[in-house]
């Protein structure tokens, strides 16, 4: 077998320079560059990175493609499975997925799947734009709620020529992907692939709230309507002094960092500035990430992210975890917040913890994290940040999940609001998913066969 | 896209408090008493959560009631009859519910906090609840509603602080009288709208009197749709959202210290808002 070359690095923003920029830190590769890392992919016939990816992406196929210099054939064949590329590929965790399951990763590093895609997407999408819906759409469709799985339904069912209407509650649309930091999914990628859904006819509807499912039915003359309303309540712990000023959700600190003032609400003023502020920011996911990343880009004099288990059961990307550190963040692990304390009896100004040790192992498969007797230790914080994770606001939706049909005639869903908190590109499954439910209800399956 | 929420009617109803009725069908088929709804009045207006006043589903209007108090409502308060609302999403959180077995509510409402007492009352007297209101305000200018209110309840009583109408008096103090009166009668409950001092009193005075007791804590609302978590309040030692959880919650459960407290927290932003 032939020698495997090094796995190609992308061009990235070097850390000092982006500890003081929110310009995309991984700047991707040229075409020399994607050429010579597809090279490395022995193009398995069972390829387990197929498997392993949540939209199965024919990836040796699109690979093969571009091996043979046609990154548009290369588009074309992901786009047969994948809505969204430009976006999975910045934001998946491929080290979970494909690239975790890569053939070559076994003995070497695995073939950077992720920024072959994010090539082949960048590439393809400049080349494919003005792709046009049909002119005489037949079913009228509702999607509340505008994150990713219902980006995903609006795609597929504008293509096979029906009328999307997407329902969002705040002033854009775009749901979660709107408060991921620009450092990572610059804001040009996300309007352009709005621009496109709205080339192919779907219409967008923002500032608008949605109570009642059976009125969109009955009222407004929808013939189906998907749920794709996230999981968008965050956790707040319940312990002593969690009300106190400059404890924030992980919410309210990237939508103040990232939002311009008149789309903020009620009083918010934007975050612009931390400087000579310390910054503590509870929890270990890509939230949390997302929330360190920026809080150093604002200027915090010391960023520390205060994780409960140890770094190897964090849920969250490690690529996140490693950009996070070399951009200067600092970790505390097997540490959890028990009592926030205040100097002045209104603002934060210490964190009290616990140090954790790991126990047996939980539902999850993850070992619990058991507190240590007679371990607590202050830390002093400015601004402390909550990123526990997220909670679906109205309880799980149930579905068929072949169909992403409930139990009520017509309604649909799909994503968070199902599963509780997951990737991007499993929220596009799911739309994907209840698209094609939808294209069977409105071909006159009965409605108990698709529920199940 | 909507082109924003015509206005149909205005109406001035105190030197600092105007009357809206919007053009919002989507919102007042869908609206239930004690909900509110988020406005931006324009594109470089913030986005602020105000109860709803009333709704006619049959017309396609909902009704608010804006007080000047930040450089947003003040905006607001210059609108003019013809002209649009940018923006206006709900209705938001939970509808109000009377507890089981009341078998006589009386609303509390301080300022214009009686604006948004009255789709409640009147609910609960369409529901034929006996139901009875005691609104205050500084000084006989400043009394709204008094007049639609008066149509929806058994016994209606309008404070004012400095006398020049009604009884003189807070409102506390003439809860207090009737719950006196109501001594030993069993049923009896309250629900309070208006600023927090008030409502913090009201929950004390009720409690003495153990008379079960709502009260609506929108003041220190945000986003108004659960996703920031800046509006938590903690209501029987469990953190709640105001604006998805409430604005509902039982008064002797809650925690107002810490309701003014995050109430302040932007208030020095407020302030130079005012001054911009």
């Amino acid at each position: 077998m032939a020698e495997v070359k090094p796995r190609i690095r992308p061009r990235v923003q070097p850390p000092p320079a982006r500890r003081r920029n929110f310009d995309e830190v991984v700047q991707g590769y040229t075409a020399e560059e994607a050429l010579a890392e597809a090279q490395r992919c022995i193009l398995c016939r069972n390829a387990r990175c197929q498997t392993a990816c949540p939209l199965t992406n024919q990836i040796p196929r699109w690979i093969a493609e571009l091996q043979q210099g046609r990154p548009q054939e290369a588009y074309r064949i992901l786009r047969e499975t994948s809505p969204m590329p430009e976006l999975c590929s910045r934001l998946c965790p491929q080290e979970r997925l494909c690239e975790g399951s890569c053939a070559i990763g076994i003995k070497h590093e695995p073939v950077a799947i992720g920024l072959l895609e994010r090539f082949v997407s960048d590439q393809g999408r400049a080349a494919a734009a003005g792709e046009n819906g049909a002119t005489s759409p037949s079913k009228r469709v509702a999607a509340v709620g505008s994150g990713p799985a219902s980006l995903a339904l609006a795609q597929c069912l504008a293509r096979a020529g029906q009328a999307v209407t997407v329902f969002e509650r705040w002033p854009h649309p775009g749901g979660v992907l709107r408060w991921i930091p620009r450092f990572k999914l610059p804001r040009e990628i996300l309007e352009a692939h709005l621009d496109g859904l709205t080339a192919l006819g779907v219409a967008f509807r923002e500032k608008t709230e949605i109570r009642e499912v059976q009125q969109l039915l009955t009222g407004e003359g929808f013939d189906a309507v998907f749920l794709g309303i996230g999981a968008s309540r965050p956790s707040v712990p319940n312990l002593p002094g969690v009300s106190l000023e400059g404890i924030l959700s992980s919410t309210e600190f990237l939508v103040r960092s990232c939002w311009g003032g008149p789309d903020l609400p009620n009083g918010w003023q934007p975050i612009t500035d931390l400087a000579g502020r310390r910054v503590v920011v509870l929890g270990g996911g890509d939230s949390a990430m997302d929330c360190v990343r920026t809080a150093i880009r604002l200027g915090g004099a010391q960023v520390t992210c205060l994780y409960r288990r140890d770094e190897a059961n964090m849920p969250g990307s490690r690529k996140e975890v490693k950009a996070a550190r070399e951009e200067g963040a600092e970790f505390q692990f097997l540490a959890s917040p028990a009592a926030f304390h205040s100097a002045d009896g209104r603002s934060v100004s210490r964190v009290e913890c616990l140090r954790m040790e790991l126990g047996a192992p939980d539902a999850s498969g993850r070992r619990s994290p058991q507190p240590v007797a007679g371990s607590a230790f202050e830390t002093e914080a400015e601004l402390v940040v909550l990123a526990f994770g997220y909670e679906v606001e109205t309880g799980a939706v149930k579905i068929n999940p072949a169909t992403g049909a409930t139990r009520e005639q017509g309604v649909f869903a799909g994503g968070d609001c199902v599963t509780g908190p997951s990737l991007v590109s499993t929220a596009a499954r799911a739309g994907l998913t209840a698209a094609r439910g939808m294209l069977r209800y409105f071909a006159g399956e009965p409605w108990d066969a698709l529920a199940g | 896209m909507s082109q924003g929420f015509r206005i149909l009617k205005k109406e001035r109803l105190t030197p600092v408090t105007n009357r809206f009725v919007l053009e919002a069908p989507w919102v007042a088929r869908a609206a239930r008493p004690g909900q509110f709804v988020i406005v931006r009045v324009h594109e470089h207006g913030e986005r602020i959560p105000v109860t709803i006043a009333d709704f006619d589903p049959a017309q396609g209007t909902v009704t608010v009631v804006v007080q000047e108090v930040g450089r947003t409502s003040k905006l607001f308060g210059a609108l003019t009859e013809g002209g649009v609302v940018l923006d206006l999403v709900g209705p938001l959180g939970e509808p109000f519910r009377a507890g089981r077995g009341g078998k006589l509510v009386i609303g509390v409402g301080g300022g214009f906090g009686a604006a948004a007492l009255y789709p409640v009352v009147r609910s609960l007297h369409q529901q034929g609840v006996k139901v009875e209101a005691i609104i205050g305000a500084r000084s006989r200018e400043f009394v709204i509603l008094e007049g639609e209110l008066g149509r929806v309840c058994e016994r209606l009583t309008t404070c004012t602080d400095d006398g020049s109408y009604g009884f003189r008096g807070f409102v506390t103090d003439c809860l207090k009288l009737r719950l006196e009166e109501l001594k030993g009668q069993d049923g009896v409950e309250v629900v309070a709208v208006g600023p927090m001092p008030m409502m913090r009193a009201v929950a004390g005075l009720t409690a003495a009197y153990h008379v079960p007791t709502q009260v609506s804590l929108d003041p220190i609302m945000i986003d108004g749709t659960g996703m920031c978590g800046g509006c938590r309040v903690t209501v029987a030692s469990e953190v709640k959202f105001a604006c998805v959880d409430g604005p509902f919650f039982d008064a002797h459960q809650v925690d107002f210290a810490e309701c003014v407290r995050r109430g302040k927290m932007y208030a020095c932003e407020e302030a130079a808002a005012r001054a911009a």
